[in-house]
């Protein structure tokens, strides 16, 4: 046996525990994934599955297909099994504590938020929030409250990832602002879904027209509603800018199959539509009945029929061309911002921002430049033929 | 932390009044597996693995409850004298109260 037969293995197992409690009509019309994980034997191949697991945040899914007997497991493997378990489950409680303390920070200020992807989904859209794990806090604010919620987050003793632009740049412009400390859950303060056009043309009160409650220690928290976390999902993954996870991967069928409470398709169509983000919603949909396997339904055929437009091909290369800057991404955004004062504006800012800002990232203005101008030559070379950008 | 084995309420003294307890509504939880649970109190600085004796205590205490009365269903659900386990159960709600999991709201 080679590594890469092992490797093969160990990849396909773990991509059919990301299926384990999908619908049967999803999963190849088969009710149970028995006969694709068959009993591991050898030690370090299920240790290879279980680090696999962790890293694409499907553990709390292996611990499930073992309960439904998907999986036969000896003494050993089981507990390793429960190990990881036990630890993504209590990094998940630290995060929730982080995402129920800024609740409240906000919420003592008048700041309202909406709880976006990981605790969100895993609260709302799993039979069991320990099928799902994540690794940071999300959350949305409004535009217009973008700086209070800065502001109070910098006085909990939290810093920027990175500087803004020029001032009130982040709250007209950007996707959002990152926190970290070094010893808490980073908070990823969103504005909206993703920097770059497709954040720019999402109609942002689209985001706020609805909610849906959730309660984590005691405290109601609020969500996008589900039409609009299907969205975001896809948002995510087709978008991320890195291959996404396994669980990332598993939200979006996830999200269609919640019983009783499906995803209203025509309404998300019309949502994006809006947004002129087809293009999203068919790259994510392709790539995660790819990944996972999953039989085709009317979603997925019309998610591999998608033709995307000449201006998707080439905003979709800013967020998928590892080549492609921050500079390129924001050449395509100054196209989606309506208005010729708004445009100026973002210009502006990209063209002459505050002296702090990218202190430490490049040596000099002058190398700054270049590096724009470089990004700048690349989007506009028109992409290699035969790249639909799905 | 563990909260759990049976071993570790052995030689424990009591609290004197048991009184009546619930579980903190300002606690998060998540289910390990029918018999363990991972639980982090909002004010606390550390997760809780229940299990044992701990998690058999969590699952029969429901709204709220009467220590006396929890002793009395557990002994009934495991064939046991309740004068048998009452020491332990006592002082495993202890720990719980402690851990900030439990909140005693009456004697």
């Amino acid at each position: 046996v080679t590594l890469g037969e092992s490797e093969a293995r160990v990849d396909r197992f773990v991509r059919r525990v990301a299926k384990t409690g999908l619908p049967p009509d999803l999963v190849d019309g088969r009710p149970s994934l028995a006969e694709d994980l068959r009993p591991v034997t050898d030690d370090a191949e299920w240790t290879s599955i279980v680090q696999r697991c962790s890293a694409n945040r499907v553990v709390g899914l292996l611990a499930a297909a073992i309960e439904r007997d998907d999986v036969a497991v000896t003494d050993d493997q089981r507990r390793e099994l429960l190990r990881h378990h036990r630890e993504q489950l209590a990094k998940c409680l630290v995060i929730e504590r982080q995402l129920v303390r800024t609740a409240t920070l906000f919420g003592d200020a008048g700041i309202e938020m909406r709880s976006l992807k990981g605790p969100a989904v895993a609260n709302l859209d799993y039979p069991d929030p320990a099928m799902r794990s994540f690794t940071d806090v999300d959350v949305l604010v409004r535009s217009s409250q973008l700086d209070a919620a800065v502001g109070l987050l910098l006085d909990q003793r939290l810093e920027r990832r990175f500087r803004e632009v020029r001032p009130g740049f982040d709250a007209r412009f950007s996707k959002g602002v990152e926190f970290f400390n070094g010893i808490d859950p980073e908070i990823d303060l969103h504005r909206t879904f993703v920097m770059g056009p497709y954040g720019m043309r999402i109609d942002l009160d689209d985001l706020w027209n609805t909610s849906e409650a959730f309660r984590l220690g005691g405290r109601e928290l609020f969500a996008l509603d589900r039409d609009v976390r299907f969205l975001h999902a896809c948002y995510h993954v087709a978008l991320g800018g890195v291959v996404a996870r396994l669980a990332q991967l598993r939200d979006i069928p996830q999200l269609l199959a919640v019983p009783g409470q499906p995803v209203d398709l025509d309404r998300c169509f019309d949502l994006v539509g809006s947004w002129h983000g087809e293009a999203v919603v068919a790259r994510a949909v392709v790539l995660a009945w790819d990944r996972l396997g999953l039989a085709p339904t009317e979603l997925s055929e019309w998610a591999r029929s998608h033709r995307p437009s000449s201006r998707d091909v080439r905003d979709l290369r800013t967020y998928l061309d590892p080549e492609l800057g921050y500079a390129a991404r924001c050449l395509t955004a100054l196209a989606a911002i309506p208005g010729l004062r708004d445009k100026s504006v973002f210009a502006w800012g990209l063209a002459f921002p505050t002296r702090e800002y990218g202190a430490g990232s490049h040596a000099g203005r002058r190398q700054r430049w270049a590096k724009v101008a470089s990004d700048l030559r690349r989007v506009v070379v028109p992409p290699k033929q035969g790249d639909k950008g799905t | 932390v563990t909260a759990g084995d049976e071993h570790e309420y052995k030689g424990r003294e009591p609290s004197a009044a048991a009184g009546v307890v619930r579980r903190s509504p300002s606690i998060l939880i998540r289910r390990v597996t029918d018999g363990e649970e991972v639980a982090l109190p909002l004010a606390g600085d550390h997760v809780v693995e229940l299990r044992g004796t701990a998690h058999t205590l969590w699952n029969a205490i429901q709204g709220e409850s009467h220590v006396d009365q929890v002793i009395e269903q557990l002994a009934e659900a495991h064939g046991v004298d309740g004068g048998a386990i009452a020491h332990d159960v006592i002082v495993a709600v202890d720990h719980l109260v402690n851990e900030g999991l439990l909140e005693r709201v009456g004697s």
